[in-house]
């Protein structure tokens, strides 16, 4: 399709970005992204995808994935392809698992390293974003990504805000060899979050000349949403004019959270509430949250919301966990949150903290309270009561300071993308 | 036998997600009945995450292509010619089944894959492995003359003889035998072994709450339309919901995800205006809104005739009769067997739907008293027969080394 044939679509015209006209041979931009059970890695790099398909509408994108999340997420633009790769199944417990083949994880990874390595290399893309995790799941792309050097591909690794505490990943890239690979296999290192909120390549110890390639790109959130769109939002729900609104994210690990919310909704004067549960949260879980509300007037109940975003702002207080996207959308969108951040590793709550503990979260909502953007229950520190009381105060107090955190990330992140397509790729040999 | 089998499936997946939906379908019925079984199911489209997988299956997906009514494969996103996807895709399939190192790998209609995307998979595989592929099939292709040009050009025959060790046949050659009918050589009909029709029921929820009539806001009893995937039911979808209802009945139709938005668009309007109208686009479980419908108007594919007669709904089929016969055939043996009624689409006016919706209707028979409907059940016993033979029985001494 020629450049902005299609209507309502106009060429990405800011400073930096190329016209069109500077790079007649359509770019190729492939994206991997892991399949932790969550949605927020997909949903992160779909965002990308469609500004990307925006910007350049004549562009071939290539998503590799062993998410099997993706049909939840919906439609993608008309110039994407996805093939997904089998799934690793992470830990947990068996009811939690996405479809998998049950074989050795030795084998599945290296099944998935060679699908990633013929769908990447057959695909000579200009550029090659990660997300997240460098090598992929226990190293599959080590291989691919040694592959890719000789050739014009640019190699570009995405890195959210805050991976975990800085002392375990600086342990575990030092075990695995990560250092090495950012230095000779990286082309750049973009964080969709900012040094105001961590400061990466102190924390992780990088040395300068991967430090220069780090580039922070803001949060990847969508805009706030305009008052019309929040009215119509809440208009088209049926939800009252106050309500709570408390989320799940994905739902995989939601059920602490939310059954502590419906306990604390009971000390609370009656308020009405809506209740996310997120589509990856077991039956199971899901009935136990329906049978906890069924005695609470005003409590609904739903799976999911494709566009929470526009919702956030019209919420009294909002109550999640401290994941990426959601942390995010409730700073950008200027809504007042109770976050508990979540400690224990995804999918292990009936565990605890006994199967580790992931400070990713933590160190977030830490670092959103201070900057006067969140409140915040410490996890250990969940209870109906606690979280009761923590709404009342919420609620009762001015709304949060404007947000001076960088929320541009997927703009940044589209223009550093299609700058390294126009700068190298097939059109320029690496310098 | 103790050591774990690995059938990897290839789905074409070109044309609508009735491929798709059948070779789960396979896939549940080759793991459920040995669970030494599991199976990657290798579909050229991404549609296939909207499906709940059964255990012991995971997927691998391509970019896909579809086929234009002139018969043309063409890449439905990749801005690229078609040849470059086909390289891609075949590459990945290639190192899909090459990585799995299958048992079993098991071909869905196409014998070389779309443009041939599956040769250097199959070649590698006789020259090397022990894999033994298997074609499967539908009993009902397209007009018997359209099937031989088409088989003679492509070159299928001799690529079955050199590459495949069986030919599954999901029919009863009692109602349609292609053997006779397609006039396929001795060497090709000795290899086909006739599976029975696959009873869908296993894969329809019937009970799933998430796909209840009552969660698609239908309130009373209703008549339900399916057009199949849409791309060309858009001509009795109109006529349908032009269609008089009988007293006290919806008419709820079902789009299909791939019929032209403006044309959905339109539906959906005309729905908008009538009360009495319900437009949905599409269910990945169509199970309970079958069973919840007093009767079914359908087009003739194999995955909705089968399902509105394992249901005993009153059917009429409505079939597609354009570039392929293929419904048109199905619709009149099912017919003649008294399972369903069908009305060429010339005649299939808004006022003939009309009257067959007013007509009484009589209990039919069940399906599996008039033909070998176990096909799901048989699947376990063929999967046996084959892994009990060598690879390559059809160009090598069966004692040859596999």
């Amino acid at each position: 399709m020629p450049e902005g044939s299609a209507p309502g679509v106009r060429p990405e015209t800011r400073a930096g970005a190329p016209a069109a006209s500077e790079n007649p041979v359509p770019p190729r931009f492939a994206v991997f992204t892991h399949d932790t059970f969550g949605l927020g890695h997909v949903r992160r790099c779909l965002r990308f995808i469609r500004r990307l398909s925006q910007a350049r509408p004549d562009a071939a994108i290539l998503l590799v994935t062993g998410s099997p999340a993706l049909s939840v997420l919906g439609g993608l633009p008309p110039n994407v392809d996805v093939v997904k790769i089998p799934t690793l199944a992470r830990t947990g417990s068996a009811g939690r698992r996405p479809p998998h083949l049950p074989i050795d994880v030795r084998e599945i990874t290296g099944l998935r390293e060679r699908l990633i390595h013929e769908a990447v290399l057959g695909f000579a893309p200009d550029v090659f974003l990660v997300d997240n995790f460098p090598l992929g799941s226990r190293r599959e792309l080590r291989n691919v990504l040694e592959a890719l050097r000789p050739t014009r591909t640019r190699t570009v690794l995405g890195l959210r805000d805050i991976l975990d505490a800085p002392e375990i990943v600086r342990g575990d890239w030092t075990r695995l060899g990560v250092y090495d690979v950012l230095d000779t296999l990286y082309d750049r290192i973009l964080v969709y979050g900012s040094r105001d909120v961590m400061d990466l390549a102190e924390a992780y110890a990088l040395p300068s000349g991967t430090a220069a390639k780090v580039h922070y790109c803001g949060y990847v959130t969508d805009p706030p949403t305009p008052a019309p769109v929040v009215a119509e939002a809440t208009r088209s729900l049926g939800v009252p004019d106050r309500f709570l609104l408390a989320t799940g994210g994905g739902g995989g690990d939601g059920l602490p959270l939310l059954s502590a919310f419906l306990e604390a909704l009971a000390l609370l004067p009656p308020s009405p509430a809506l209740v996310l549960t997120g589509p990856l949260m077991n039956p199971a879980d899901r009935d136990r949250l329906r049978e906890q509300a069924r005695d609470l007037p005003g409590v609904h109940l739903r799976d999911f919301l494709p566009d929470l975003h526009t919702l956030l702002p019209a919420a009294e207080v909002v109550v999640s966990m401290c994941g990426y996207n959601t942390a995010a959308e409730i700073v950008a969108q200027g809504a007042r949150a109770v976050v508990v951040p979540r400690t224990w590793r995804y999918g292990e709550h009936e565990k605890g903290n006994a199967a580790g503990v992931e400070w990713e979260q933590l160190l977030r909502a830490r670092a959103l309270a201070r900057l006067g953007l969140v409140d915040m229950v410490e996890p250990e520190a969940l209870g109906p009561e606690s979280l009761a009381r923590s709404i009342e105060i919420r609620r009762a107090a001015p709304p949060p300071a404007a947000c001076a955190l960088d929320l541009e990330g997927v703009e940044t992140v589209t223009r550093e993308l299609l700058d390294l397509a126009s700068a190298g790729g097939r059109n320029h040999a690496r310098p | 036998m103790t050591e774990p089998h690995r059938i990897a499936i290839y789905s074409h997946d070109a044309m609508g997600l009735g491929h798709m939906r059948r070779n789960l379908l396979v896939a549940d019925a080759l793991t459920r009945g040995r669970p030494d079984a599991h199976v990657m199911l290798i579909a050229g489209a991404p549609e296939l995450g909207a499906f709940r997988l059964p255990s012991h299956v995971d997927t691998v997906t391509l970019p896909p292509l579809r086929k234009t009514p002139e018969s043309e494969y063409v890449p439905r996103n990749w801005g690229g010619p078609a040849r470059d996807l086909i390289e891609l895709r075949s590459g990945i399939i290639r190192a899909a089944v090459r990585s799995f190192a299958p048992q079993v790998l098991l071909a869905d209609k196409l014998p070389r894959g779309i443009l041939g995307e599956l040769d250097p998979t199959l070649r590698e595989l006789r020259a090397e492995s022990g894999t033994r592929c298997v074609l499967g099939m539908r009993d009902i292709l397209d007009h018997p003359l359209a099937v031989r040009r088409e088989w003679v050009r492509s070159g299928n025959e001799q690529v079955i003889l050199d590459l495949y060790d069986f030919i599954w046949v999901y029919g009863d050659p009692a109602v349609y035998d292609p053997r006779k009918e397609y006039g396929f050589s001795p060497e090709i009909a000795s290899r086909m072994r006739f599976t029975g029709y696959l009873n869908p029921i296993p894969r329809l929820d019937l009970k799933d709450p998430a796909h209840r009539p009552e969660q698609a806001a239908i309130p009373g009893p209703y008549i339900l339309c399916m057009v199949g995937g849409g791309q060309d039911g858009h001509e009795l979808a109109e006529r349908f919901m032009q269609a008089p209802l009988p007293e006290g009945r919806r008419g709820v139709l079902l789009t299909g995800p791939f019929m032209e938005e403006a044309e959905r668009l339109r539906l959906h309007r005309a729905a908008a205006d009538d009360p009495r109208r319900v437009v949905l686009d599409f269910t990945s479980n169509p199970g309970p809104l079958i069973l919840g419908a007093d009767r079914v108007v359908t087009m003739g594919g194999y995955n909705a005739v089968t399902e509105a007669v394992a249901l005993r709904r009153p059917t009429l089929v409505v079939p597609r009769v354009a570039p392929r016969t293929e419904q048109l055939i199905r619709a009149k043996r099912f017919a003649e067997l008294g399972l369903v009624d069908v009305l060429h689409p010339d005649k299939a006016t808004p006022e003939a739907l009309g009257a067959w919706l007013a007509a009484e209707t009589v209990l039919r028979p069940a399906a599996e008293d008039c033909l070998d409907f176990r096909g799901y059940e048989n699947l376990p016993a063929l999967l046996t027969e084959l892994l009990q033979t060598h690879a390559g029985r059809g160009v090598r001494p069966a004692s040859g080394s596999a």
